[in-house]
């Protein structure tokens, strides 16, 4: 009788800690209706998904399932719907990048680039971010990303994701407007120079009219961050 | 089969009870846990930089914001060096540091939006 009690008792604590663990999963899995977005409806496939289309290991860390603890739930961009990925650039030079796109259960849209150094075998960075809707502050997709140390080593990469009204991206650096290739809704630009930084993204849409985003970011440079150690703990 | 039996058997009550806390509370535990913690969390502060106390391992490095605003993400090494500088304004946005070990930041560059911004990353 005891044997059974026992069994009984440690039965009924799994299902009670079960329980309480599908309710933590439930909770976290909630978010709010008005955040949705719009921008996974823009890009439109009219080729099927391959292998290739797979996010690479390097990027899948970014992949969310549940709303993060502490993070509003009108910021949560949903979750990552990995086995819908798609692969919309390559482009080799210095780096060899790729510009993958995840829908998620919101309807946003996030980028993921892929960078690996064209002479070496080294874990590929890789850098990213949600569209939620190309409208407003966020028109289009924009990853300015410098892989390894600021003013050395390869060039900034500047990426994203773009609607279909968009007609042309150019990359402002040096006072000069440089055209960055669309293709598969999606650009994907390598500076020529390691000491160059994007000043301004000129958007051009299909009906003429320009936008330009500022990059208005001083170029950073490593000693910035680490004399900056000791002021760097939680605001209030 | 019978050995084990008369085991569980010879089992002190107190010995059972534990075994029933562990079995609730052990699942609701592994689904909180996650590698992904927030090192710096606030609204405005435009110029702030923010970094976690110590280096780790870092899968990526991340920031929820107010979409629109720019931010900037990157990590440095214990000598020093930084890397993997990433600037963006949409939300959130992510920067991954590999397999290193590595010291996580971000830095407001211009959110003045009044929404909650919080970074995070993974040890």
């Amino acid at each position: 009788v005891r044997t059974r009690t026992s069994l009984l008792s440690l039965a009924l604590s799994l299902a009670v800690g079960l329980g309480l663990a599908a309710a933590v999963l439930a909770r976290r899995s909630q978010s709010a209706p008005s955040s949705r977005g719009t921008a996974a409806r823009a890009l439109t496939f009219t080729s099927a998904r391959t292998s290739a289309d797979a996010l690479p290991p390097e990027a899948q860390g970014f992949a969310v399932s549940s709303r993060p603890p502490g993070v509003p739930s009108e910021l949560f961009e949903g979750a990552w719907l990995t086995d819908r990925s798609r692969l919309l650039r390559t482009v080799k030079g210095k780096w060899d990048a790729s510009l993958y796109v995840v829908p998620t259960s919101m309807g946003r849209l996030c980028q993921v680039l892929v960078v690996q150094s064209a002479k070496a075998n080294a874990r590929s960075p890789a850098t990213g971010g949600c569209v939620r809707d190309f409208a407003g502050s966020t028109p289009i997709g924009l990853i300015v990303f410098d892989p390894d140390a600021v003013d050395a080593g390869g060039p900034v990469i500047v990426a994203g994701v773009v609607p279909n009204r968009v007609v042309a991206i150019r990359v402002v650096a040096h006072g000069k407007s440089y055209p960055a290739r669309i293709q598969n809704s999606a650009y994907l630009y390598e500076l020529g120079s390691s000491t160059a930084y994007p000043e301004a993204i000129r958007i051009i849409y299909a009906d003429g009219a320009i936008r330009t985003l500022a990059l208005t970011h001083p170029r950073p440079v490593a000693p910035r961050y680490e004399s900056q150690r000791g002021g760097t703990s939680r605001r209030p | 089969m019978r050995r084990a039996r008369n085991s569980f058997l010879k089992w002190p009550l107190h010995i059972t009870l534990l075994a029933c806390a562990i079995l609730v509370l052990l699942p609701p535990a592994v689904a909180y846990a996650g590698t992904w913690f927030n090192y710096a969390q606030g609204t405005n502060g435009v110029g702030g930089t923010y970094a976690t106390t110590g280096y780790a391992p870092r899968d990526a490095d991340r920031v929820y914001h107010a979409a629109g605003f720019w931010w900037e993400l990157w990590y440095c090494h214990t000598d020093g060096t930084c890397f993997g500088d990433h600037q963006d304004y949409v939300n959130p946005a992510y920067a991954n540091g590999g397999s290193s070990y590595a010291k996580a930041f971000c830095h407001n560059l211009n959110d003045n939006s009044g929404v909650l911004w919080t970074c995070q990353t993974t040890h």
